[in-house]
């Protein structure tokens, strides 16, 4: 039986990554997506999820960080906004070409300047072409239901891709609208847990994750990546 | 992993060129970036040990009466390392 609630877009977004549960949630504070890891970190304190928080000193480390959790075999997450992604940019490329599904949050707002905090895509259309799976959301329920399918999505082993979930700053971040939330055991059931094929932390299998690759393979590895969307 | 080359499909690489068995860096023969070429003179070495500690590569030999032997040149990138700690003039690069 669904929950009736009325929640902002960013506590909406909380909600869902609480009931994920996530290995590992890396973020740094940027406007208007700041709350979704304020609300997080709450979650991590009063134990309603066992996520490993990284309060990271910016954007880069913040998707360094989940890219190595990624590697190593836990399920990562961040949030960020406009020129948080930006600082993200060189690591946003590393996070699609290794194939790692990580699911990002990301609350839209224009990229300064003039300075403005408020909405506009360029945040995201900055990284349009970089790999990662895009699924903008038009009301808090859609920011909700699309991190519920993001992990189901990104981690389907004929995908393999990150994947962020968009909505606009302020308009859906801060407004409150009425939702509806699934039960925390439903959800669990619904996302599963990651049992990556490939992992770092695999004492079984030593592998080296994102080796040099020249002209003979950066195309190749390019194009296949290219076509992991057509099965999204 | 060996059967990966430059005429293999995109649909037979593995994800992100990810590589999934482990010592596999001697497939990788780095000798053709020499420049210059040490030249062993097994006369004049002592066996003193000093050269192979030093090589950056793997590329001097130790037999198992812990004897150096003559260069391995498929690795051999000719940094000159050796030659320069030799005290003997054991190694000369040309």
């Amino acid at each position: 039986m669904s929950i009736r609630e009325r929640l902002s877009g960013n506590e909406a977004a909380a909600i869902a990554m609480k009931q994920i549960n996530p290995d590992v949630v890396a973020a740094f504070p940027i406007t208007p997506s700041t709350e979704i890891p304020q609300y997080f970190s709450t979650f991590v304190s009063n134990g309603s999820v066992d996520t490993e928080f990284v309060a990271v000193e910016s954007e880069h480390s913040a998707m360094s960080a989940c890219i190595g959790a990624e590697a190593a075999g836990a399920r990562a997450m961040t949030a960020t906004s406009a020129n948080g992604l930006s600082l993200m940019w060189e690591m946003i490329y590393i996070a699609s070409s290794l194939r790692l599904p990580i699911v990002m949050s990301l609350v839209n707002r224009a990229v300064s300047g003039p300075l403005n905090i408020h909405n506009d895509h360029s945040d995201a259309m900055g990284v349009r072409d970089s790999g990662w799976i895009m699924l903008f959301s038009e009301s808090n329920q859609e920011a909700y239901d699309n991190l519920l399918m993001a992990h189901r999505i990104a981690e389907n082993p004929n995908v393999r891709l990150p994947l962020m979930v968009c909505q606009d700053g302020f308009i859906t971040s801060h407004s409150i609208e009425n939702i509806q939330l699934e039960e925390d055991e439903l959800v669990k059931k619904f996302v599963g847990t990651y049992k990556p094929e490939h992992y770092l932390l695999n004492d079984k299998e030593p592998i080296a994750v994102g080796p040099l690759d020249l002209q003979a393979y950066l195309f190749e590895h390019k194009a296949r990546t290219s076509r992991s969307y057509e099965k999204c | 992993m060996t059967e990966i080359n430059s005429k293999t499909p995109m649909e037979k690489l593995t994800e992100g060129g990810n590589i999934y068995t482990a010592g596999n860096a001697r497939e990788f023969k780095t000798g053709d970036w020499r420049s210059v070429k040490p030249i062993y003179l097994s006369e004049k070495c002592k066996q003193c040990g000093l050269c192979f500690p030093v090589c950056p590569d793997n590329a001097i030999p130790v037999n198992k009466e812990q004897k150096r032997e003559d260069f391995d040149y498929d690795y051999c990138k000719g940094c000159g390392v050796c030659a320069k700690v030799c005290p003997f003039g054991a190694i000369i690069m040309e």
